[in-house]
């Protein structure tokens, strides 16, 4: 996955945010830390035994670990890149506020939004996001009655970082409102897969030829 | 025939090398000198890391710039899955800083996708267990971020 410059430097003013604390609201959770997760920046002076004098040593390369709390932003999204499947990138959300804020866009990045519907013993429900009555059970497979996304998809606030859309899974649910909404939120779409979307109407491309998708796509 | 340039670990140890392994890797090739020293690696780590360039010093060259995806599907041989088994967790971490500063491409590739295959098809409690990671969430964030992301949640 490739970042512009621009999306580099954001993610790395965030991360530097979190570690001043700044970014969550919450209290700090830090107690417990393993200490070697904090490296001393001024040198450590050693009493070496073999030698009688006083050396100063890197703080590295004595009892401090190298852990992977160590790796810097560019490196832990080469490492993110190298995971396979969407559950491996959801399970990172949820280790550590780091990891929330760089996996993010790897999740996004080509959402299969539809898979649950692909059985077809799932009943979908289209409401209105308003609606709360019915079971939280039942309103993970809901879709919005006004996109037809699954409900509660963040399109608007992560739209941005998706670069791949298979809508062919979830045809029978796309409408041209559907359309509308990715081609408004996804700036960076490359492509988007449009098969047995019976339901779409020139209205949905010219929507998508209008946004700023166009000229990625 | 055989030139040799010499590398100084940021801790004073000094290694002679094939000077054709240098001139792979353009940064390894600045470091060559008298007085010349990676202030960033220690002995230890260089001599793994130039044991991996030694083994790989007739490989074809280097074509990385535009290939994205058979970058990010290459396999790792069985000699390279071997050189990176045989190190702990903490030299791993040590080998990818050192080849990212270095910039040895490869070898960065492989340790960061063998970093990847630790995640991959773990639970949640069982990478934060393999890196020794401190859950930083309120039940009240984790939540948030749990109704956010609903539609990935496979369960």
């Amino acid at each position: 996955m490739k970042f512009s410059e621009e999306q580099k430097r954001k993610l790395i003013g965030k991360l530097a945010a979190i570690s001043r604390g700044k970014d969550f609201t919450s209290q700090s959770h830090h107690d417990n830390t393993d200490t070697t997760t904090t490296i001393p920046t001024i040198p450590i002076r050693v009493r070496l035994r073999t030698i009688n004098s006083v050396v100063i040593i890197n703080p590295k390369s004595i009892s401090i670990k190298t852990s992977i709390l160590h790796m810097p932003p560019e490196i832990m999204l080469c490492i993110f890149d190298f995971l396979p499947s969407r559950k491996d990138f959801y399970s990172c959300l949820f280790v550590c506020k780091p990891w929330y804020i760089m996996v993010t866009p790897f999740l996004y990045k080509s959402p299969q939004i539809y898979h649950r519907f692909s059985s077809m013993d799932i009943v979908v429900a289209f409401i209105d996001s308003t609606t709360t009555h019915l079971s939280p059970s039942k309103l993970k497979y809901a879709l919005s009655s006004k996109t037809r996304l699954p409900l509660n998809f963040p399109i608007e606030k992560y739209g941005s970082f998706i670069k791949i859309l298979d809508l062919s899974i979830g045809s029978d649910y796309v409408t041209d409102s559907t359309i509308q909404a990715i081609a408004y939120s996804c700036h960076n779409l490359r492509l988007i897969n449009l098969n047995n979307c019976i339901h779409i109407s020139d209205n949905s491309l010219e929507s998508l030829s209008k946004h700023q998708c166009s000229s990625t796509l | 025939e055989n030139e040799t340039i010499t590398l100084r670990s940021s801790d004073g140890i000094e290694f002679h090398i094939d000077a054709r392994i240098a001139n792979r890797y353009t940064l390894l090739n600045n470091w060559n000198g008298e007085n010349a020293s990676l202030p960033n690696v220690t002995g230890k780590v260089l001599e793994k890391v130039l044991e991996w360039c030694e083994h790989h010093i007739n490989d074809p060259p280097l074509n990385y710039d535009n290939d994205d995806s058979r970058r990010r599907n290459f396999e790792i041989d069985d000699w390279d899955e071997n050189f990176i088994n045989c190190v702990n967790q903490d030299m791993l971490f040590e080998i990818i800083l050192a080849a990212n500063y270095l910039d040895i491409k490869p070898l960065l590739d492989i340790g960061c996708k063998t970093v990847a295959n630790m995640i991959k098809s773990k639970s949640l409690e069982e990478i934060r267990s393999t890196f020794n990671i401190v859950n930083d969430f309120t039940p009240e964030e984790e939540e948030a971020i749990r109704r956010e992301n609903e539609w990935a949640d496979d369960q």
